[in-house]
């Protein structure tokens, strides 16, 4: 009974002190949010993608290249390996992309759990949505 | 017994030391690295978005947004890239577009921030053509800037674009002239009331899509 407590005592209050470092050390390896460096660069490139298409001329009818996609289902369906072709020429050869109108998507499925730039122009026919990610 | 529980007191008290002091050690190493972790370089990224953002949309250096004109930003210089962008003014920097650097100052190594943009090249298309009345023309590529020269003699007196009245002499246009069609569509001219020999000399824009990375160090 004698040695059990003698032994005990300082290391259970080493244990605990060790604990309560150990505690704080874990507030600086898990407290601290990511930076978002990838999404902020991301999101450039989709707003710069965005924005050089809403300022191209239409392959055939409409204001520009992206109000002639969002138009009608026919004009959408007539556009879209032009667009993925255009889309895949304008954003450097690492990226992958999903350019969504009201009349379907082009590009790849989107995975889960990457980081993510997301751009939405707006154009007479509703909204395109432009999302990119590192492939 | 009592020497025996001095002893195993002496022994716990430096094992129990040991155990703090390298507990200790680890935090202080931890908290060092998420210190280091935690510095942003506010200061390096917001001067590289900014210069970035001002080359793709200033007027000095674009044809329109996120166009930019080639000759223009080939001829930039560094105190010009400090008047667009005065955060840079005082930094190391680099201008990169497409792997060929355009300016730079200092050897940085910080902050990189790429825009993707389209660069522009105006082309120039000459010919010229004889024309009657009633006929049309159309030209190849869009283009937002066509020069009419009218020989003399001429006697077209209305000149159209897509149907649009750009251009009307009751005594026959001589000269030149510039007609800025919209860009977005192809552009017919049509020649009423006379004959002439025209030269035409449109300007379309040729561009090629290219990466412009601006590098900034604190």
């Amino acid at each position: 009974m004698a040695d059990r407590g003698q032994l005990s005592l300082t290391m259970v209050e080493a244990g605990v002190g060790v604990l309560l470092l150990f505690a704080a050390t874990a507030t600086f390896a898990l407290g601290l949010p990511a930076a978002g460096v990838d999404e902020a660069q991301l999101d450039r490139y989709a707003e710069d993608a965005g924005t050089v298409l809403s300022r191209e001329p239409p392959q055939h009818g409409g204001l520009t290249r992206l109000s002639e996609v969002t138009q009608s289902e026919s004009g959408f369906e007539r556009e879209r390996a032009a667009l993925a072709h255009r889309v895949e020429r304008i954003l450097p050869e690492n990226l992958m992309y999903r350019v969504e109108t009201p009349h379907g998507a082009v590009g790849f499925r989107r995975p889960t759990g990457v980081p993510t730039g997301r751009a939405t122009v707006p154009t007479v026919g509703g909204r395109v949505i432009i999302r990119v990610w590192y492939a | 017994m009592s020497d025996a529980r001095g002893q195993a007191n002496l022994l716990s008290l430096a094992v129990a030391l040991t155990a703090l002091v390298s507990a200790t050690a680890l935090g202080l190493v931890i908290a060092d690295g998420a210190l280091a972790g935690a510095d942003r370089e506010a200061g390096e990224r917001r001067a590289a978005g900014a210069a970035a953002e001002r080359l793709v949309s200033a007027d000095a250096t674009t044809v329109r947004e996120n166009v930019l004109d080639r000759g223009a930003v080939e001829a930039l210089s560094l105190s010009d890239l400090g008047a667009l962008a005065p955060p840079v003014a005082n930094r190391s920097v680099r201008v990169r577009l497409d792997g060929e650097t355009i300016l730079e100052r200092g050897d940085p190594t910080g902050t990189t921030v790429e825009r993707v943009v389209l660069v522009a090249e105006r082309t120039t298309r000459s010919r010229s053509v004889a024309v009657g009345d009633g006929d049309g023309l159309t030209l190849p590529r869009r283009t937002d800037r066509v020069e009419l020269t009218f020989g003399p003699g001429s006697t077209v007196e209305t000149v159209r674009a897509n149907g649009r009245v750009v251009l009307h002499d009751p005594g026959g246009l001589v000269g030149q002239f510039v007609v800025e069609p919209s860009r977005y569509e192809t552009v017919t001219l049509d020649f009423e009331g006379g004959t002439a020999q025209v030269g035409i000399e449109s300007r379309p824009l040729r561009t090629e899509k290219a990466t412009l990375r601006v590098t900034v160090d604190g």
